[in-house]
């Protein structure tokens, strides 16, 4: 039919406009508005669900859900009141304190009608502490607080009110009377009639120049001395500390770093020490066993020339002096190869052709009437054969014969004594005048 | 001048969430659409028994 083709219209201009008023943040307008284009149509979805949420805006929970609600049931598909509902009921107790909040104003609102001005606005100060956006809140607080002499407060609670619903009819006409109690009406007056008033100058009209007045040399002085010693107030109050402290921290840092570095250099060194210790005592080891060796090497050569010198000696006639050199030889000493062999090639020879050599001399030597060389010949023969007792016995004629009979008894006593069965025997207690 | 108490008493409790099913029930949906279909059927019956004739 026609006329609903219009009434749609005509719904549709009012929510045009509520959409106007509504984004210049006129709620109170916009909401008068969209109420009347619901009027000349409910089906306008846009309108209720921009209805719906002006009341969320101004604090009125409940109010945005029934539009909502209503909303849905009149389009239950592809409407944006779906979203809405799910955003309120999606955090967990919105509700429950949207709820809590209401009957706490329905509290104050009572206490404010049966003259509990007092606890109303107690409890309207918590209500809008945590709903700041409520409107009917802020105003019924501004209503008390002008009530009570306090229009400064009520000022307060009316422009919260004119942030977010800026033309509050309510609170407009009460801001209004806040401004005239303070006066503040009458100085937005005067600022305004200031403001768009203007007089073209005058040739009579001078201006002035702001003239500035010029320091004396005395006030430089201060000025300057002022600066300089709040400057160096600033330096050692504000600065000093931070550098004292940045110096602190670097020597802090590099005690720690000293200290790590030379605790790393101790445990080097005790290692070193323990090396060198090792080292030293290897090496102590080595060189007493490298003398031990040298001195072993040195008796060895000492003994081989010795020997080699005995057996040259005695092969080239120079019997004496193989014979001086064999009587000084240690032969415990000689127990290794080859001077073990060369010691008993030498003993052999010396024991027997070497004794009867001597023997000989010294025989050839006292017939020819050299008793002391004789006699030399003998201690050597003596020397390689001390128990034999033939060159004991020719020994002690020789000493008899030069007069040292003690010497010589002694000597035939020990031959009787030791050789009893040897045909020297006889002859030594013959000597001796037995 | 402003009756503070008068303004006060205006004042009307605000709707609780827990209370939006009876508001909703209770909500007058008509619009001019509904208001003029009523008035065509009224018509229509008043037609019918005569009234117009």
């Amino acid at each position: 039919m026609d006329y609903s083709v219009t009434l749609n219209r005509i719904a549709n201009v009012y929510y045009n406009l509520g959409l106007e008023r509504a984004k210049l943040k006129d709620l109170s307008g916009a909401a008068e508005l969209l109420k009347k284009s619901l009027h000349f149509s409910k089906y306008q979805t846009n309108a209720r669900n921009l209805l719906g949420l002006i009341y969320y805006e101004m604090g009125e929970t409940a109010d945005a859900l029934i539009q909502w609600v209503i909303s849905m049931n009149l389009q239950p598909s592809n409407n944006r009141a779906d979203y809405y509902l799910e955003e309120v009921q999606r955090k967990p107790g919105q509700l429950e304190i949207a709820s809590q909040t209401v009957k706490k104003f329905n509290q104050a609102l009572w206490q404010a009608q049966h003259e509990g001005e007092d606890l109303a606005i107690l409890q309207l100060n918590r209500i809008i502490e945590e709903k700041p956006n409520f409107i009917k809140a802020h105003i019924l607080l501004a209503l008390l607080y002008m009530q009570k002499g306090d229009n400064v407060r009520a000022g307060r609670s009316l422009m919260s009110v004119l942030k977010v619903d800026r033309n509050n009819p309510k609170a407009l006409i009460l801001m209004d009377e806040v401004k005239k109690r303070t006066g503040r009406a009458e100085i937005e007056k005067n600022k305004l009639k200031n403001a768009f008033s203007h007089r073209q100058m005058e040739d009579d009209d001078v201006i002035l120049p702001k003239i500035k007045a010029q320091a004396t040399a005395g006030q430089v002085v201060i000025y300057l001395t002022v600066g300089l010693c709040l400057g160096l107030l600033s330096f050692w109050f504000l600065l000093l500390p931070s550098i004292r402290r940045n110096i602190n921290v670097e020597a802090n840092d590099q005690v720690i770093a000293y200290s790590q570095e030379l605790s790393e250099k101790n445990a080097s060194l005790t290692e070193l020490q323990a090396q060198y210790d090792d080292l030293n005592s290897r090496y102590e080891d080595v060189s007493t066993r490298l003398n031990a060796f040298e001195q072993q090497n040195a008796d060895f050569m000492g003994l081989y020339q010795k020997l080699t010198s005995i057996q040259t000696n005695y092969e080239s006639g120079n019997l004496t002096q193989a014979v001086a050199d064999y009587v000084t030889i240690d032969q415990s000493q000689v127990t290794e190869e080859p001077l073990l062999s060369l010691m008993n090639e030498i003993n052999q020879y010396m024991q027997n052709e070497g004794y009867d050599e001597l023997t000989s001399l010294g025989n050839s030597a006292w017939n020819a009437g050299n008793l002391q060389q004789a006699e030399q010949y003998f201690d050597m023969a003596i020397q390689i054969k001390p128990d034999d007792p033939e060159a004991l016995y020719l020994k002690a004629r020789i000493l008899q014969t030069n007069g040292q009979t003690a010497d010589a008894n002694a000597i035939f006593d020990r031959i009787v004594g030791e050789h009893p069965e040897s045909s020297y025997a006889q002859r030594a207690q013959s000597a001796r005048g037995y | 001048m402003i009756d503070f108490q008068e303004e006060i008493k205006r004042f009307k409790p605000s709707l609780d969430v827990e209370n939006i099913e009876d508001a909703i029930a209770k909500s007058d949906l008509t619009d001019m659409n509904d208001i003029m279909m009523q008035l065509v059927q009224d018509g229509i019956a008043s037609r019918k028994n005569g009234e117009f004739l």
